[in-house]
């Protein structure tokens, strides 16, 4: 348990407590009273995970990615909405008018940016605030049942202060055709907005979806995102899900993603951090059911002064499940990447097959990374692999570049697109992976100046 | 004008002299074959023409179309003309020979002057190509030698040459690690291309390629030097005689 310094804390997150007391006044289903009021205790116990406060062994895990500045920022915490021109939005959309979307602004649901349609058959796609009142059993059976509060101040916050995101559920059967994207955007404000975006995911049996969310910001002066994305997938289901970070310059973006996969389902991720100024990411995943298939992949392009720490758990509970995780991070500038992978195989999960890979390319001299795999391993019938790599563009492939008429500039620009390129081109959603893969191209002709 | 006019190179690596003085001139239509024992300095003579870092000249002048050539960096003496297959081609995971190919095509094209080439237009002119050094069209698609056998990697070399028609390409040891079969597709792909306003320098340890690329004249060199020219009939005397004769001609 971290030891909690009293009265820093009280002075600390005074915004957060005016936040809740804020939450108390408007209307809320019991069950969630309940539960926000549980966590936000635990949170004034624990508060946010700030490395020096923290003991062995969680100290371990915020090492090198300080909470410091963002625990003692003071923020503006009421989501005040806001707007953002049509084409710049556009310019950050995939796919055609058939996609479901969910835009929200600075907390706030945006509807003429967004496009939820009634479905057949007791499918949902909507907002969660929405949902709160139109299904609240379905939401109290399933919200903070996959992300604990009780595991972590961050998703206590979250649990504690969120007002609105996304709600998605699928009977067993159900087929979603179109693809889902929720955008979370926060824009310029006077004071620094502190968001708790809230995603909610559950899926029947033999059920299929694909889902995209991104985190953008309009301005780069400072704000914080602090997300807690939920998707559970009963048997036979499979989902492919994309996440986006395209914050703004300044920011601070926490988020917990966790996966719930029941027996025979699949759950295909794709991680992507282009912007924030500090982003964390814990991407958890739990194969409860046998014979289930988790892909966990990410890439990170950073420079300047970024700071991007990926921290990915996959637990292995029962036997004859797989997991397969490759991570690749193009670092310039003087910019700091983490990653920390670890696999958890309990006694009984025999024949589990885990792979996991961290490659990175460092293309600046003043760039670092801190790469850790960390394998716990109690079953003895198991094929587990990692690997990690930390290298820089080879001479070799540049002289023959050049040798073919490229300049020295392009041929290291070419080289690097390369490194990442398979993680894009493996992409299944057509609409997204052409997206990303000219954002790739672009973010790296930016990167070779920075 | 010649298209290469080499007088007095001297150069090497480091510290260590390789090259101790090469006198060479080749003309649009010429193919020069460079043979000669290990160690000779046969590879480093084709790297420091391409322009490797590693591998710098101390003295000697090398004109490539009438310019200097040192001054001008590698991409500049690709984009003049200048063509190098390597012995050991590289990998490059992630492009494609495709893509990377009309990038390179194009910056051939821009520093002479022409429009770049559309993506379309340049398929057309890729799959011609293909067609003309006997290429596998999938190889196109796939990442440049990334789990090519040692045959493929050089045969892609081959394509490279092809769509960028050089004015003067060095082929080093292209023949090292080829099967007959391999070999004589190379040599079909070399031989389509040759016309008389471009040469080739072929560098190579062994006779057997030159019986398929057949030269206009042969160079042999040793430590560093060339230390006898000839025509093919030069290359015939090597097959069955070996270096020795060199190493004693040369006073060893």
């Amino acid at each position: 348990m971290p030891e909690r310094l009293p009265d820093l804390q009280q002075v600390r997150y005074k915004d957060f407590d005016e936040a809740f007391d804020r939450l108390k006044t408007k209307q809320s289903p019991l069950w969630l009273s309940n539960l926000r009021t549980k966590a936000m205790k635990e949170f004034r116990q624990i508060g946010m995970p700030i490395v020096r406060e923290l003991s062995f062994p969680l100290k371990e895990d915020w090492i090198y990615t300080d909470l410091k500045k963002i625990g003692e920022s003071s923020y503006q915490t009421n989501p005040i909405g806001g707007q953002v021109d049509g084409n710049t939005l556009g310019s950050f959309e995939f796919g055609d008018n058939d996609w479901h979307r969910l835009v929200i602004i600075n907390g706030v649901y945006s509807p003429e940016n967004s496009k939820l349609t009634k479905l057949p058959r007791g499918t949902i796609i909507s907002r969660l605030s929405d949902a709160i009142v139109e299904n609240p059993e379905l939401v109290h059976q399933h919200l903070g049942q996959y992300a604990d509060y009780r595991q972590s101040g961050l998703t206590a916050l979250n649990t504690a202060l969120f007002e609105d995101g996304l709600f998605v559920y699928l009977p067993d059967g159900e087929i979603v055709e179109n693809p889902i994207h929720v955008h979370y955007v926060t824009t310029e404000s006077e004071k620094s907005l502190a968001l708790q975006p809230r995603t909610l995911v559950v899926t029947g049996k033999s059920t299929n979806l694909r889902l995209v969310e991104s985190y953008s910001g309009m301005t780069e002066s400072f704000y914080l995102t602090n997300a807690v994305t939920e998707i559970s997938v009963e048997s036979e289901g499979s989902i492919d899900h994309y996440r986006i970070n395209r914050e703004g310059a300044g920011a601070g973006h926490l988020s917990t993603t966790q996966f719930h996969l029941e027996s025979n389902s699949h759950i295909s991720s794709f991680n992507m951090t282009l912007g924030g100024e500090l982003t964390r990411n814990d991407t958890n995943a739990r194969l409860a059911g046998e014979r289930s298939v988790v892909r966990m992949n990410g890439l990170y392009l950073i420079s300047g002064s970024q700071h991007v720490d990926n921290h990915t758990a996959i637990d292995h509970v029962v036997p004859n499940c797989n997991s397969y995780e490759v991570y690749k991070g193009i670092l310039g500038g003087r910019s700091r990447g983490v990653f920390n992978g670890k696999v958890f195989v309990h006694q009984d999960a025999q024949e589990t097959d885990a792979k996991q890979l961290n490659k990175n390319l460092i293309i600046s001299s003043g760039a670092t990374i801190h790469t850790k795999p960390q394998l716990e391993i109690y079953a003895d019938q198991v094929k587990c692999t990692h690997g990690a790599t930390v290298g820089q563009l080879n001479e070799d492939q540049i002289f023959y570049l050049r040798t073919r008429g490229l300049s020295y500039d392009m041929a290291c620009q070419l080289l690097t697109y390369g490194f990442a390129a398979d993680l894009i081109s493996r992409l299944q959603l057509d609409a997204v992976r052409s997206s990303l893969d000219s954002l790739l191209e672009l973010t790296i002709k930016d990167l070779a100046v920075a | 004008m010649a298209l290469l006019e080499i007088q007095g190179l001297c150069g090497g690596i480091r510290d260590q002299e390789i090259i101790k003085g090469i006198d060479l001139t080749i003309n649009g239509g010429e193919v020069h074959a460079i043979m000669g024992p290990n160690g000779s300095g046969k590879s480093t003579f084709g790297k420091i023409l391409a322009g490797h870092e590693e591998y710098q000249k101390t003295t000697g002048e090398v004109k490539f179309l009438g310019k200097d050539l040192f001054e001008l960096t590698p991409e500049e003496r690709a984009n003049a003309g200048m063509f190098l297959a390597f012995q050991y081609p590289v990998e490059i995971p992630g492009v494609s020979n495709a893509y990377f190919l009309r990038a390179a095509l194009n910056e051939r094209r821009k520093y002479s002057g022409q429009s770049e080439m559309s993506a379309g237009a340049f398929r057309k002119f890729m799959n011609e190509k293909m067609k003309l050094v006997e290429m596998d069209p999938d190889l196109a698609k796939r990442a440049v030698n990334e789990d090519f056998s040692g045959g493929e990697k050089k045969r892609n070399e081959i394509f490279h040459m092809a769509v960028l028609e050089p004015l003067l390409s060095i082929l080093d040891e292209t023949d090292s690690g080829l099967d007959i079969d391999a070999l004589k597709i190379v040599a079909r792909g070399v031989n389509q291309q040759r016309n008389d306003s471009n040469a080739m320098i072929v560098i190579t340890h062994y006779q057997r390629l030159l019986d398929y690329i057949v030269p206009d004249y042969v160079h042999v060199m040793y430590q560093g030097r060339i230390v006898k020219s000839g025509t093919k009939e030069l290359a015939l005397e090597l097959e069955s005689e070996g270096y020795e004769w060199i190493r004693q001609e040369a006073g060893e």
